[in-house]
Protein backbone atom coordinates (compact mmCIF):
# COMPACT_ATOMS: atom_id res chain seq x y z
CA UNK A 1 0.00 0.00 0.00
CA UNK A 2 1.18 3.29 -0.79
CA UNK A 3 0.73 5.69 1.80
CA UNK A 4 1.78 2.78 4.39
CA UNK A 5 5.33 2.61 1.91
CA UNK A 6 5.53 6.30 1.85
CA UNK A 7 5.33 6.78 5.88
CA UNK A 8 8.21 4.21 6.61
CA UNK A 9 10.30 5.45 3.89
CA UNK A 10 10.15 9.02 5.52
CA UNK A 11 10.72 7.98 9.06
CA UNK A 12 14.05 6.34 7.88
CA UNK A 13 15.51 9.45 6.33
CA UNK A 14 17.71 10.42 8.66
CA UNK A 15 19.38 7.09 8.49
CA UNK A 16 19.00 5.66 5.34
CA UNK A 17 19.86 7.57 2.68
CA UNK A 18 18.19 5.32 0.11
CA UNK A 19 14.73 5.99 1.66
CA UNK A 20 14.96 9.53 0.09
CA UNK A 21 15.95 8.42 -3.21
CA UNK A 22 13.02 5.81 -3.08
CA UNK A 23 10.97 8.84 -2.15
CA UNK A 24 12.60 11.21 -5.38
CA UNK A 25 11.30 8.01 -7.25
CA UNK A 26 7.82 7.91 -6.39
CA UNK A 27 7.59 11.48 -7.40
CA UNK A 28 9.04 11.09 -10.51
CA UNK A 29 6.24 11.19 -12.98
CA UNK A 30 4.78 14.32 -11.48
CA UNK A 31 7.87 16.05 -11.80
CA UNK A 32 8.26 14.27 -15.89
CA UNK A 33 4.82 15.90 -15.91
CA UNK A 34 6.17 19.26 -15.10
CA UNK A 35 8.51 19.31 -16.92
CA UNK A 36 6.72 18.85 -20.47
CA UNK A 37 5.58 22.54 -19.96
CA UNK A 38 8.68 23.66 -20.41
CA UNK A 39 11.39 23.90 -23.67
CA UNK A 40 13.46 20.78 -24.32
CA UNK A 41 16.52 22.65 -23.62
CA UNK A 42 15.36 23.91 -20.27
CA UNK A 43 14.18 20.30 -19.40
CA UNK A 44 17.87 18.90 -17.68
CA UNK A 45 17.97 22.14 -15.63
CA UNK A 46 14.04 22.27 -14.18
CA UNK A 47 14.59 18.56 -13.68
CA UNK A 48 17.33 18.97 -11.11
CA UNK A 49 15.24 22.37 -9.85
CA UNK A 50 12.69 20.35 -9.23
CA UNK A 51 14.75 17.88 -7.25
CA UNK A 52 16.28 19.92 -4.92
CA UNK A 53 13.04 21.13 -3.92
CA UNK A 54 11.67 17.75 -3.24
CA UNK A 55 14.94 17.21 -0.98
CA UNK A 56 14.69 20.43 0.86
CA UNK A 57 10.91 19.38 1.54
CA UNK A 58 11.84 15.70 2.60
CA UNK A 59 14.25 16.81 4.68
CA UNK A 60 12.18 20.17 6.11
CA UNK A 61 9.00 18.62 6.34
CA UNK A 62 7.51 17.98 10.12
CA UNK A 63 5.46 14.91 10.14
CA UNK A 64 4.85 14.66 13.87
CA UNK A 65 2.35 17.53 13.30
CA UNK A 66 -0.22 15.13 12.13
CA UNK A 67 -2.64 14.35 14.39
CA UNK A 68 -3.95 10.60 14.63
CA UNK A 69 -7.59 9.56 14.68
CA UNK A 70 -8.80 10.84 18.08
CA UNK A 71 -6.05 13.82 18.21
CA UNK A 72 -8.42 14.91 14.82
CA UNK A 73 -11.73 13.62 16.33
CA UNK A 74 -11.55 16.23 19.52
CA UNK A 75 -10.00 18.81 17.36
CA UNK A 76 -12.76 18.74 15.25
CA UNK A 77 -15.35 18.95 18.17
CA UNK A 78 -14.07 21.63 19.69
CA UNK A 79 -13.47 24.03 16.73
CA UNK B 1 -25.32 -18.25 16.23
CA UNK B 2 -26.93 -16.66 13.03
CA UNK B 3 -29.14 -14.79 15.30
CA UNK B 4 -26.64 -13.49 17.29
CA UNK B 5 -24.28 -12.28 14.62
CA UNK B 6 -26.86 -10.19 13.02
CA UNK B 7 -28.14 -8.74 15.95
CA UNK B 8 -24.44 -7.96 16.60
CA UNK B 9 -23.62 -6.40 13.47
CA UNK B 10 -27.19 -4.55 13.72
CA UNK B 11 -26.10 -3.38 17.24
CA UNK B 12 -22.88 -2.31 15.95
CA UNK B 13 -24.26 -0.02 13.16
CA UNK B 14 -26.22 1.90 16.14
CA UNK B 15 -23.42 2.30 17.64
CA UNK B 16 -21.37 3.44 14.24
CA UNK B 17 -24.27 5.99 13.64
CA UNK B 18 -24.34 7.30 17.34
CA UNK B 19 -20.96 8.14 16.93
CA UNK B 20 -20.89 9.59 13.75
CA UNK B 21 -23.92 11.64 14.94
CA UNK B 22 -21.72 12.77 17.73
CA UNK B 23 -19.36 13.72 15.78
CA UNK B 24 -20.51 15.63 12.60
CA UNK B 25 -18.08 17.98 11.80
CA UNK B 26 -15.59 15.22 12.08
CA UNK B 27 -17.21 12.99 9.10
CA UNK B 28 -17.18 15.81 7.06
CA UNK B 29 -13.70 16.22 7.08
CA UNK B 30 -12.38 15.26 3.94
CA UNK B 31 -9.23 12.78 5.07
CA UNK B 32 -11.94 11.09 7.21
CA UNK B 33 -14.21 10.83 4.55
CA UNK B 34 -11.68 9.41 2.23
CA UNK B 35 -10.48 7.20 4.72
CA UNK B 36 -13.78 5.40 5.59
CA UNK B 37 -14.28 4.89 1.83
CA UNK B 38 -11.56 2.04 2.10
CA UNK B 39 -13.09 -1.13 3.22
CA UNK B 40 -9.75 -1.92 4.53
CA UNK B 41 -10.00 1.12 6.81
CA UNK B 42 -13.52 1.20 7.72
CA UNK B 43 -13.14 -2.28 8.89
CA UNK B 44 -10.74 -1.23 11.07
CA UNK B 45 -12.84 2.15 12.06
CA UNK B 46 -15.83 -0.56 13.11
CA UNK B 47 -14.05 -3.28 14.68
CA UNK B 48 -12.42 0.19 17.11
CA UNK B 49 -15.94 1.51 17.71
CA UNK B 50 -17.62 -1.22 18.59
CA UNK B 51 -15.06 -2.83 20.85
CA UNK B 52 -12.94 0.11 21.41
CA UNK B 53 -10.38 -2.31 23.07
CA UNK B 54 -6.86 -0.25 23.43
CA UNK B 55 -5.68 -2.41 20.69
CA UNK B 56 -7.96 -1.90 17.92
CA UNK B 57 -7.65 1.82 18.69
CA UNK B 58 -4.16 2.02 18.38
CA UNK B 59 -4.39 0.15 15.10
CA UNK B 60 -6.99 2.47 13.54
CA UNK B 61 -4.78 5.83 14.64
CA UNK B 62 -1.42 4.13 13.13
CA UNK B 63 -3.08 3.79 9.80
CA UNK B 64 -5.33 6.92 10.24
CA UNK B 65 -2.08 8.76 10.88
CA UNK B 66 -0.19 7.05 8.14
CA UNK B 67 -3.10 7.99 5.31
CA UNK B 68 -3.13 11.61 6.80
CA UNK B 69 0.29 12.16 6.22
CA UNK B 70 0.44 10.29 3.13
CA UNK B 71 -2.83 13.00 2.02
CA UNK B 72 -0.60 15.86 3.02
CA UNK B 73 2.48 15.50 2.46
CA UNK B 74 1.56 14.32 -1.95
CA UNK B 75 -0.20 17.65 -1.86
CA UNK B 76 1.79 19.79 0.15
CA UNK B 77 4.95 18.19 -2.60
CA UNK B 78 2.82 18.61 -5.41
CA UNK B 79 2.02 22.22 -4.56
CA UNK B 80 6.30 22.85 -3.98
CA UNK B 81 6.70 21.38 -7.42
CA UNK B 82 4.19 23.23 -9.24
CA UNK B 83 5.12 26.63 -7.68
CA UNK B 84 9.18 25.77 -8.25
CA UNK B 85 8.47 25.26 -11.99
CA UNK B 86 6.70 28.37 -12.21
CA UNK B 87 9.24 30.14 -10.77
CA UNK B 88 12.39 28.31 -12.57
CA UNK B 89 9.96 29.67 -15.90
CA UNK B 90 9.68 33.24 -14.86
CA UNK B 91 13.70 33.41 -14.15
CA UNK B 92 14.29 32.11 -17.25
CA UNK B 93 12.22 34.59 -19.10
CA UNK B 94 13.11 37.30 -17.09
CA UNK B 95 17.31 36.37 -18.00
CA UNK B 96 16.50 35.69 -21.69
CA UNK B 97 14.82 39.48 -21.69
CA UNK B 98 17.24 40.97 -19.99
CA UNK B 99 20.49 39.11 -21.85
CA UNK B 100 19.07 38.91 -25.55
CA UNK B 101 21.75 36.69 -27.66
CA UNK B 102 21.14 39.06 -30.12
CA UNK B 103 22.97 42.33 -29.16
CA UNK B 104 22.14 44.21 -32.23
CA UNK B 105 18.77 42.86 -33.23
CA UNK B 106 16.71 45.54 -33.77
CA UNK B 107 13.95 45.10 -31.39
CA UNK B 108 13.19 48.12 -29.75
CA UNK B 109 11.89 50.29 -32.44
CA UNK B 110 12.11 53.96 -29.99
CA UNK B 111 16.01 53.58 -29.67
CA UNK B 112 16.10 54.30 -33.33
CA UNK B 113 14.31 57.65 -32.19
CA UNK B 114 15.64 60.68 -30.87
CA UNK B 115 15.50 60.86 -27.05
CA UNK B 116 13.00 62.42 -25.38
CA UNK B 117 15.83 65.08 -23.80
CA UNK B 118 15.59 68.51 -23.09
CA UNK B 119 16.71 69.21 -27.05
CA UNK B 120 13.65 67.89 -27.65
CA UNK B 121 11.18 69.42 -25.08
CA UNK B 122 12.86 73.27 -24.80
CA UNK B 123 11.53 76.37 -26.33
CA UNK B 124 13.53 76.28 -29.83
CA UNK B 125 11.79 72.84 -30.53
CA UNK B 126 8.51 74.25 -31.11
CA UNK B 127 10.05 77.50 -32.13
CA UNK B 128 9.29 78.97 -36.35
CA UNK B 129 13.02 77.86 -37.63
CA UNK B 130 12.28 74.27 -36.25
CA UNK B 131 9.64 74.19 -38.70
CA UNK B 132 10.92 76.11 -41.78
CA UNK B 133 13.74 73.81 -41.07
CA UNK B 134 11.65 70.64 -41.84
CA UNK B 135 8.75 72.03 -44.12
CA UNK B 136 8.67 73.51 -47.01
CA UNK B 137 5.34 75.49 -47.70
CA UNK B 138 4.81 78.52 -46.30
CA UNK B 139 1.22 77.95 -46.10
CA UNK B 140 1.35 74.99 -43.65
CA UNK B 141 4.49 76.79 -42.02
CA UNK B 142 1.94 79.93 -41.26
CA UNK B 143 -0.78 77.26 -40.16
CA UNK B 144 1.28 75.52 -37.45
CA UNK B 145 2.71 78.80 -36.52
CA UNK B 146 -0.62 79.71 -35.04
CA UNK B 147 -1.35 76.31 -32.83
CA UNK B 148 -0.58 76.70 -29.25
CA UNK B 149 2.90 75.21 -28.46
CA UNK B 150 1.36 71.69 -27.28
CA UNK B 151 -0.07 71.29 -30.25
CA UNK B 152 2.55 72.54 -31.75
CA UNK B 153 4.94 70.35 -30.03
CA UNK B 154 2.58 66.98 -30.79
CA UNK B 155 2.52 67.77 -34.62
CA UNK B 156 6.61 67.75 -34.31
CA UNK B 157 6.87 64.43 -31.90
CA UNK B 158 4.33 62.44 -34.51
CA UNK B 159 5.21 63.44 -37.94
CA UNK B 160 8.96 64.86 -38.16
CA UNK B 161 10.29 62.18 -35.44
CA UNK B 162 7.42 59.13 -36.21
CA UNK B 163 6.70 58.66 -32.49
CA UNK B 164 3.34 56.79 -32.29
CA UNK B 165 0.83 57.88 -30.46
CA UNK B 166 1.69 55.35 -27.17
CA UNK B 167 5.31 56.39 -26.64
CA UNK B 168 4.31 60.06 -26.80
CA UNK B 169 1.46 59.28 -24.26
CA UNK B 170 3.95 57.93 -21.88
CA UNK B 171 6.74 60.51 -22.10
CA UNK B 172 4.41 63.01 -21.82
CA UNK B 173 2.40 60.79 -18.89
CA UNK B 174 -1.40 60.93 -20.62
CA UNK B 175 -3.18 58.37 -21.84
CA UNK B 176 -2.88 57.40 -25.92
CA UNK B 177 -6.16 57.89 -26.47
CA UNK B 178 -5.58 61.47 -25.45
CA UNK B 179 -2.54 61.98 -27.49
CA UNK B 180 -4.57 60.44 -30.06
CA UNK B 181 -8.12 62.66 -29.71
CA UNK B 182 -5.59 65.78 -29.26
CA UNK B 183 -3.37 64.70 -32.69
CA UNK B 184 -6.34 64.02 -34.79
CA UNK B 185 -8.16 67.22 -33.04
CA UNK B 186 -4.85 69.37 -33.93
CA UNK B 187 -4.91 68.06 -37.83
CA UNK B 188 -8.53 68.89 -38.88
CA UNK B 189 -7.65 72.62 -37.05
CA UNK B 190 -4.92 72.72 -39.58
CA UNK B 191 -6.64 71.27 -42.73
CA UNK B 192 -9.61 74.19 -41.77
CA UNK B 193 -7.09 76.54 -41.78
CA UNK B 194 -5.24 75.79 -44.69
CA UNK B 195 -8.10 75.74 -46.65
CA UNK B 196 -9.22 79.41 -45.59
CA UNK B 197 -5.81 80.54 -46.19
CA UNK B 198 -6.43 78.98 -49.97
CA UNK B 199 -9.61 80.82 -50.25
CA UNK B 200 -7.51 83.95 -49.46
Amino acid sequence: MMNEQLFSLFTRVQEDSEAIEEIILLFKPRMYKLLTQTSIQERDDLFQELSLALLSVICSYDASKIPNFYELRDEMKYS
Amino acid sequence: MQVSYSRHSFLCKNIIREYQEKNPSFFQHYAVKLFLEKPYYYQLFEQAVCEPTPDHQKKLNQAFQHYYFQLKFVSYVSQTLYYTAINFDKKNRKHKERMPLIVDDVTNHEEFLLPFDATIQGSSFVSKENFEFHFDDEKLIKAIDSLSDKQKELILLSYVHSYNDTEIARKQHKTQQAVSKNRKRTLTKLHEMYIEMGEE
